[in-house]
């Protein structure tokens, strides 16, 4: 079955009556960015809880795992310090996914040469090196299948959650996945 | 179908591989964690701007200088209110244009200083003497013109409400002039002078 047609076939998972609560999610968070401007310390709590998996999932995806738990404090509070410059309220996900994707290419921009110790040398454990080969096929696929299948298989988020809080179409999320699971399992040797 | 449910709400059959590669992958999945400290804001300090002593100094001798000119112009009209009255009393004589004359600074042929005329005085007579002594030096040669000059300036007497309205634009200039230096000392840093013999005294 060609790509395309398949690609097709996915546009009809679409779940039109997801998009009304998702509307009412976006608007919480409007809400809630309101309130961080106006001050309001706990709403920015909340909108760490929210989002911080998203942040995670992508800068995980482009910088080594030691380091990722830095770079999320990091891009948090560069949006709490830039939060009044976000013109769209309501992309809010998308924004703080931006602040991410771009802290983590200011990293290696930054960032001295080092070399990584061998990975045998705290002991060999077959799960973590099967865990590390894996997330290492996953961030060698493109751009924006890497994201979207390290949201969903590390994070544990659903297609449609990893739509909303970037604020993709749940279309192209889904197409994303697909493309992304069927290189991914070709790369890992895995039997369709 | 179900295989793809599953890889994007996991609901419907679960496919093994999928769960098995989310398992394996389960260590790297973000740990809730204190989110970051936040920064304090900083409020900003008010201080004493000395741009805002000079607005206000500004608006201040503004309005000063309207009440001045104002005045000015009030006095204008009444000298010459009076210098038509007397005109007026030069052509019929009465005891009022004869003290008048009386008043009028005598030159004298050797000094050329106008020479203050003792006569009882009253509060009028006073305002009017005082006028005169800031006349210009006449010579003798130019007595003639000196004498016009003399005739065409009109005494100025005050009434009652005038010499009141004097005495009050005194007062807001003397306040004017405290209030100036105490700005400009305030701007300059200058400490005060009595506070600073005060000081020293102790």
């Amino acid at each position: 079955m060609p790509e395309s047609e398949m690609t097709g076939n996915l546009f009809l998972f679409t779940n039109t009556a997801a998009t009304a609560p998702a509307e009412e999610k976006v608007k919480a968070e409007a809400r809630l960015v309101e309130r961080v401007c106006e001050g309001d310390e706990e709403a920015f709590n909340e909108i760490y809880k929210i989002f911080a998996p998203l942040v995670h999932g992508i800068v995980l995806a482009r910088v080594p795992r030691d380091e990722a738990s830095d770079i999320v404090q990091e891009v948090f509070l560069s949006a709490y310090k830039n939060l009044h410059t976000l013109r769209d309220k309501n992309a809010l996900g998308a924004w703080l996914a931006m602040i991410a994707r771009n802290r983590a290419t200011e990293f290696y921009r930054q960032a001295k040469p080092t070399e990584e110790l061998p990975e045998e040398i705290g002991g060999k454990d077959d799960s973590k090196t099967e865990a590390r080969e894996i997330l290492t096929a996953i961030r060698a696929l493109p751009e924006t299948y890497k994201e979207t299948l390290i949201l969903r298989l590390v994070e544990g988020m659903t297609g449609q959650e990893i739509a909303e809080r970037c604020g993709l179409t749940p279309e192209s999320v889904r197409v994303n996945l697909h493309r992304g699971m069927k290189i991914l399992r070709r790369r890992l040797g895995i039997a369709e | 179908m179900m295989k793809e449910d599953y890889l994007w709400d996991k609901t419907g059959a679960a496919d093994p591989e999928i769960e098995r590669l989310e398992k394996a992958l389960a260590v790297f999945r973000y740990r809730a964690d204190e989110p970051p400290a936040l920064p304090a804001k900083i409020i900003p300090f008010e201080r004493n701007n000395p741009r805002r002593f000079f607005r206000f100094g500004f608006a201040f001798a503004a309005c000063a200088a309207l009440v001045i000119i104002s005045l000015g112009a009030l006095f204008q009209f009444s000298g010459g209110k009076a210098e038509v009255a007397k005109d007026s009393k030069e052509t019929n004589p009465s005891p009022v244009v004869e003290e008048v004359a009386d008043e009028t600074p005598v030159t004298q042929p050797n000094d050329s200083i106008t020479r203050k005329v003792e006569t009882p005085k009253r509060s009028v007579e006073r305002s009017f003497v005082k006028a005169k002594k800031s006349a210009p030096v006449i010579d003798r040669q130019n007595k003639l013109f000196a004498r016009n000059v003399e005739i065409k300036k009109p005494a100025v007497r005050l009434t009652k409400e005038e010499k009141y309205a004097y005495d009050q634009l005194m007062l807001a200039l003397s306040v004017t002039s405290s209030t100036f230096k105490k700005v400009k000392n305030k701007v300059e840093g200058v400490e005060d002078v009595t506070a600073a013999r005060g000081k020293s005294g102790r």
